[in-house]
């Protein structure tokens, strides 16, 4: 499987990043192909290059939230955030935020999965950004989405990595713009 | 009852020098919502003793303007009664994170430790030592290598099985991801038992990583980790009884 860069730009820090990426065949089952950023994040400059890219993306559009989904998203999230200025708000598996949440189910191939977020932690207007590590079918960045919007937070874009464009996750979003450094075919 | 800035001010004057380690010690009486100001705001249930503070090698003014992060980042912490289960006071560190400069100064005092110790690896506990790990290992230089449940991590990894309460868990590590004779800090938000600080201990150090010191945000010390922890260092920001 090969993985290019998103939009055809040489970017030269995006060519490093990708070369970085690992890509784990038959993981967690027969017949996937991880999307392994463990590596990634083992070379300090292509792990500072990413975090950079989206820094510059985004330092001047006014976010004040950076929502990481658990758990790779918490590898990214802050980093940025704290780049930005923005606060970090972690969105989690279900009964390990304390206190009260909110939560939002979504389907997975078999069965549902359930997202929580604080409440609080976000203020109505408040412009949110979505980080995880890697977009597959949108499902868990779907209920990220509404999460935020339910607690009355303005989701300006999401942010990964990865895309795997074959799951057809940009199409699941329904319009809401999609930022990604590398592709995976 | 002994005010506890003045508390803070004597116990200052009277340290001995020389001592690398800082840590502090607040009484934590925070519910949601409650952001009331830093140090006067507090009491101390245990009087003079409960302050610990000690003099390193700065200058005053470095020291206080410490202090005064140490400080500001202990009061966002909220302190939440009967979770997971009743009898638990859980330290929830996300309302850290919802303040941009508490959390900055959080990560820039792991930093200031940390970035001229030679530091190739900065490990991280899931999923809480994911949110600081990465951070201090970005601003050092350092890989960031990711502590995770069973089953997370693709390809090989090497097991580490350590006891909770009722059973036991597993820690996993990429067995490539360090090389021997790497410099490594272990990270997660908090110290209690120290069992989970333990086995990612020793999954470094089977592969032959030294590990420097533990770096943790809370530290309980009433549930006497760092004796756990034997003669590997560990550092805190913060003691919470």
């Amino acid at each position: 499987m090969s993985v290019s860069a998103s939009d055809g730009e040489d970017d030269p820090r995006i060519v490093t990043i990708k070369e970085k990426i690992r890509v784990v065949p038959d993981f967690p089952k027969p017949g996937i192909m991880f999307q392994d950023i463990t590596t990634l994040l083992l070379e300090p400059v292509a792990f500072k290059n990413t975090i950079d890219l989206f820094v510059e993306r985004y330092k001047d559009r006014n976010i004040a939230v950076v929502a990481g989904i658990e758990a790779r998203g918490f590898i990214f999230g802050p980093p940025i955030a704290l780049a930005i200025g923005a606060k970090f708000v972690p969105l989690r598996k279900p009964k390990k935020l304390p206190g009260e949440v909110i939560s939002e189910e979504y389907v997975l191939e078999y069965g549902s999965d359930c997202l929580e977020m604080h409440v609080g932690a976000v203020e109505q207007s408040e412009c949110a950004l979505v980080v995880d590590d890697l977009v597959a079918t949108g499902g868990t960045l779907c209920a990220a989405v509404n999460l935020l919007e339910r607690a009355g937070a303005e989701v300006v874009e999401c942010a990964c990595v990865i895309e795997v464009p074959d799951l057809k996750g940009r199409e699941k979003l329904k319009g809401k713009p999609l930022y990604i450094l590398v592709e995976a075919h | 009852m002994i005010p506890l800035i003045s508390l803070h001010h004597s116990s200052f004057q009277s340290c001995p020098p020389q001592i690398p380690t800082r840590n502090r010690l607040f009484k934590q009486n925070h519910f949601p919502g409650d952001r009331r100001d830093t140090i006067q705001s507090r009491s101390c249930r245990r009087g003079a003793d409960s302050i610990k503070c000690y003099s390193g090698d700065l200058r005053s003014e470095e020291m206080s303007s410490e202090e005064d992060r140490i400080a500001k980042i202990a009061s966002t912490i909220r302190v939440i009664p009967d979770f997971p289960k009743p009898g638990i006071i859980f330290q929830d560190i996300t309302t850290l994170l919802l303040d941009p400069k508490a959390f900055k100064d959080t990560i820039d005092l792991f930093v200031e430790r940390y970035k001229d110790k030679d530091i190739s690896v900065v490990a991280g506990v899931e999923a809480r030592g994911f949110i600081f790990g990465p951070p201090v290992a970005l601003a050092i230089g350092a890989k960031f290598v990711p502590l995770r449940k069973p089953n997370k991590l693709p390809g090989e990894v090497i097991r580490e099985e350590y006891s909770l309460e009722y059973g036991t868990d597993v820690m996993e590590m990429h067995v490539e991801a360090v090389n021997a004779g790497e410099r490594a800090i272990i990270m997660d938000d908090l110290v209690a038992t120290g069992g989970t600080l333990c086995a990612a201990i020793k999954l470094l150090e089977r592969v032959e990583v030294q590990v420097v010191e533990c770096a943790c945000v809370i530290e309980l010390p009433e549930l006497k980790g760092r004796d756990r922890l034997g003669n590997k260092p560990l550092f805190v920001l913060i003691k919470a009884v």
